[in-house]
């Protein structure tokens, strides 16, 4: 399929057209949308999965006498019959109270520079190499099978509202992850893995062979290391999960969309209320480069921002979609996202990071007489006040020192509690947006995750006694 | 001549086999949002996926755009003498089970019933209890999809899906309790009525917090708690048991579990999600024993793993998603129930726990079983009662192990959360806690 077709011929014209039906209205938003994936895997010993498809699509969000209606759509014939759907189905919630921050008008094209473009990849090429990971970890002596697999998607995105935008913006992404199994001494099977991935560049997955060897060994590992023992403890995450710590334990509160109509979140999450140490500072931005959170416009046509939502241990700023921000008197902070046509944006998180500080590992290591050292991400969950997460490798801490390995290493925490218990952070930060999202029925929306070395007191750590 | 007839046709000519999935939906839905009405959706999606076979092998291509058949037809004949073995062969007939899975009046509802249903919902919520603000949502789809193959079967089928939830929450500094309530099933009835009774019973129950010192207890997980079992469901699949990432490969006939535990996957259980009359390749569907009496029976398959494995496709090819192959998957996972309520457990407690929301199942190893997972709602039971909330815990173990040693009781209440299950009582269960 050549790169260049239109989603619609005359797209701009016939989605002007589509909008003046919107006249009964605040406002309408019209998104177009295509995306092509391509998705391989090998299981074991041979190919398992080799998938393309392609997806087109629409839909129309609006705000009618205070409540929302939305309609999506594939065939991209009759817009305006689709906008008098989002009308219609609006009315049919009489009027509520939304209201919207006003909208300055953007006329922008937005195309992403990509160094290596996964479409222009032979399939044949991108099998071999992946094929190739697969049979080193299976080579590898104790592994008893592998999943290995690629994946890219890319996107493009048209958005224009009532309001005078008319934004076109793509984004792609191409990742490998790579997964070894052996079996634990009860003939359980145990497993590693580890990724790449890049928003620019095919050819961040070239050249892993090491990687799949590293996989495959710290398989054997884990299925002979220990289980961790529950408890308390202080606990140093590393940079990769740093950035998942923070996305879950903090960034999830942070999204004014349930703090906008409830009045004891709004005493709690008060700005200017002391979150932790003057040490902490956490900030989220769809500016940052590269990242799997990064673009121009969020799905509401706001700019993307860097947010500082914690300065200096203070609560400074949330997150915000247009309406979100005029319920509370603030300001859009450019963080409306929907994970494609078929949904309507949400206040979500784009890069989210704590800013690097003060310390060193080091230093964190130094006077913990035991503890743990908690390594990548292993998923993680909120429920705004509590949260949790699990680390993909896990170490005891000795007398100061990184020692043998544990496994199954999960923390769960309430999260005032938890960022006041963060003592020390280093400045190591990176980034990482291999993950993805979820919230509400919308997942895995891409984000970018960043921190350095962070130490947390008094943890509580899952696990058996 | 149809999409289908002309993409089969031109399919044909180029490979050995061909089959064609075409399906489309229809969604309405209502959200309400700390307790007001905020939006509604009407939502359409087609798309069709085509499967070819040559050599062996399969090419696989998935659209929404059906504009242009040539090239739908010429992307999967490309793919597939790199595509992945494909060892079954299409049936020349399809035969659709007898099933429920089509509600005339849940295809009926309209936003505006939603709209009045939910409403009243909430409003009976905030009745009973003022505290807590309320966030829900009510969502009807009707889909449709056709599957044809280049041997001459086809068969259509129609299907309702339900999905919603209540969600009671109350906010103070230092202590945010939220509950929900959710059905996911083939029909629309009362459950939003059910949801306001439990949501409320619940908060009440939550009023109390307490204290436990870490230890292993007695243990009750709920229906909701359940998404544990993911390592159970990946260990019964024969795409797993042939990839050799299932513990249980050469273990068919034995006891792997309590005598207590009866695990089959129901096809033809009605007004369930996953029920249809034929598997996403046109297999009948049917009841497939997996655990009787703790004892392996089976696994679930596809038409490659059952032809791989010498034995009869067991119609759970499923597609997740109209662009993915379709692979082994569960139509509906039974837990066959015991029979003591969730009250007669509880009495029967000295002192222990009840566990009825986690968070994290997603964090542990897929295949191990081990996990480590945060108790979102947990009760602490003494002599026989709940006797409050315990805040800030974690639940340790490992599934495979806890449902073969650690079965005291089997509840009798089924609930769909994924898997259709009742209460289980688990004995030595390790908590963690900050107390």
């Amino acid at each position: 399929m050549s790169k260049e077709v239109a989603l619609l011929p005359n797209v701009r014209e016939r989605l002007d057209e589509a909008l003046k039906t919107g006249a009964d209205a605040a406002e309408v938003e019209i998104r177009l949308e295509e995306t092509e994936s391509t998705n391989i895997a090998f299981q074991k010993d041979a190919l398992e999965t080799l998938d393309k498809g392609v997806s087109a699509g629409g839909c129309v969000r609006a705000l009618v006498n205070g409540s929302w209606g939305f309609a999506s759509f594939n065939s991209l014939e009759n817009l305006p019959g689709r906008v008098e759907q989002a009308i219609s189905v609006a009315k049919a919630l009489g009027s509520g109270t939304g209201k919207l921050f006003p909208h300055e008008p953007h006329t922008d094209s937005i195309p992403i520079v990509i160094k290596r473009d996964p479409r222009d990849v032979p399939v044949t090429e991108t099998l071999d190499l992946i094929k190739n990971y697969n049979e080193i970890m299976l080579k590898s002596e104790g592994i008893v099978s592998t999943l290995s697999r690629y994946m890219h998607f890319h996107y493009r995105r048209i958005f224009a509202n009532k309001s005078g935008s008319f934004i076109e913006q793509e984004k792609m992404r191409a990742t490998m992850v790579l997964l070894a199994m052996a079996p634990d001494p009860d003939g359980m099977m145990q497993d590693a893995r580890n990724f790449a991935s890049s928003l620019i560049d095919y050819d961040v997955i070239l050249g892993k062979e090491a990687l799949a060897d590293e996989v495959a060994k710290r398989a054997i590992e884990v299925a002979n290391a220990p289980r961790v023992k529950g408890g308390v403890y202080p606990v140093i995450v590393d940079p990769d999960l740093t950035g998942t710590f923070v996305h879950e334990a903090f960034g999830h509160l942070s999204e004014a969309d349930f703090v906008y109509e409830n009045k004891d979140w709004q005493k709690i999450l008060t700005l200017g209320r002391k979150m932790g140490r003057p040490i902490l500072n956490i900030t989220d931005g769809a500016t940052v480069p590269d990242q799997g959170g990064t673009y121009k416009f969020d799905d509401e046509g706001t700019p993307a921002q860097l947010t500082w939502l914690v300065k200096d241990g203070i609560l400074n700023d949330r997150l915000h979609s247009r309406e979100t921000a005029e319920a509370l008197g603030e300001k859009p902070t450019g963080n409306a996202r929907a994970i494609n046509y078929r949904h309507a944006p949400i206040v979500r998180m784009t890069n989210t990071s704590i800013e690097p500080g003060p310390n060193t590992l080091d230093e964190m290591l130094a006077d913990i007489k035991y503890g743990i050292y908690a390594v990548r991400p292993h998923g993680g969950q909120t429920s705004l006040e509590q949260f949790t997460f699990g680390a993909d490798e896990g170490f005891e801490i000795v007398d100061g020192k990184i020692g043998k390995r544990l496994r199954n290493v999960s923390i769960s925490g309430n999260l005032f509690k938890t960022l006041e218990n963060i003592d020390m952070i280093s400045d190591d930060r990176k980034w990482e947006s291999v993950g993805g999202c979820g919230k509400g029925e919308q997942a895995p929306l891409p984000v970018g995750t960043g921190g350095p070395h962070i130490r947390i007191q008094d943890c509580i750590v899952g696990g058996e006694s | 001549m149809t999409l289908i007839d002309e993409i089969l046709n031109k399919a044909k000519a180029d490979s050995d086999a061909a089959e064609v999935f075409q399906t489309s939906s229809e969604t309405t839905s209502c959200a309400w949002s700390a307790d007001k009405l905020k939006l509604a959706e009407a939502k359409e999606s087609s798309g069709i996926a085509l499967r070819v076979l040559i050599d062996g092998k399969v090419g696989f291509f998935a659209t929404s755009k059906i504009d242009d058949p040539d090239f739908i037809v010429k992307t999967a004949c490309d793919l597939a003498p790199l595509g992945s073995e494909f060892a079954g062969e299409l049936p020349a007939e399809f035969k659709p089970a007898d099933v429920d899975s089509f509600d005339e009046d849940t295809a009926k509802v309209d936003a505006g019933k939603l709209v009045t249903v939910g409403n009243d919902m909430v409003g009976k919520a905030r009745d009973a209890n003022s505290d807590a603000i309320y966030d829900a949502k009510l969502d009807r789809s009707v889909i449709t999809a056709e599957i044809a193959n280049s041997n001459g079967a086809r068969a259509t089928f129609e299907k309702t899906i339900f999905y919603g939830y209540l969600y009671g929450s109350i906010t103070r500094e230092g202590d945010v309790l939220g509950i929900y309530e959710f059905d996911h099933s083939g029909a629309f009835s009362s459950q939003p009525d059910e949801w306001v009774d439990l949501t409320v019973r619940k908060l009440k129950d939550a009023s109390n917090v307490v204290t436990i010192p870490a230890g292993e207890y007695p243990c009750i997980l709920t229906p909701k708690a359940l998404d544990i079992l993911g390592p159970l469901q990946s260990a019964l699949n024969a795409r797993m048991v042939l990839k050799d990432m299932s513990p249980y490969k050469d273990k068919v006939g034995e006891q792997v579990f309590d005598p207590r535990i009866n695990i089959d996957d129901d096809g033809l259980y009605g007004n369930m999600p996953g029920t249809q009359p034929v598997d996403d390749e046109g297999i009948t569907s049917q009841v497939t024993p997996l655990i009787e009496k703790g004892v392996l029976k089976g696994f679930i398959h596809d038409l490659h793993t059952a032809s791989k494995m010498g034995v009869e496709p067991t119609g759970n090819g499923m597609r997740a998603g109209l662009s993915a192959n379709p692979r082994a998957g569960y139509s509906t996972l039974v837990f066959r129930p015991g029979d003591k309520t969730l009250e007669e457990l509880i009495a029967g407690i000295e002192k222990g726990v009840l566990v009825d929301q986690i968070m994290g199942a997603h964090q542990a190893s897929p295949f191990s079983g081990d996990f480590s997972v945060s108790v979102n709602l947990g009760y602490v039971i003494e002599n026989g009662k709940i006797i409050g909330r315990f805040k800030d815990g974690m639940l340790a173990g490992n599934v495979f192990r806890m449902l073969k040693d650690q079965v005291l009781e089997i509840g009798s209440e089924l609930k769909y959360t994924g898997v259709l299950a009742p209460p289980i009582l688990l004995d030595k269960m390790t908590v963690a806690t900050g107390g």
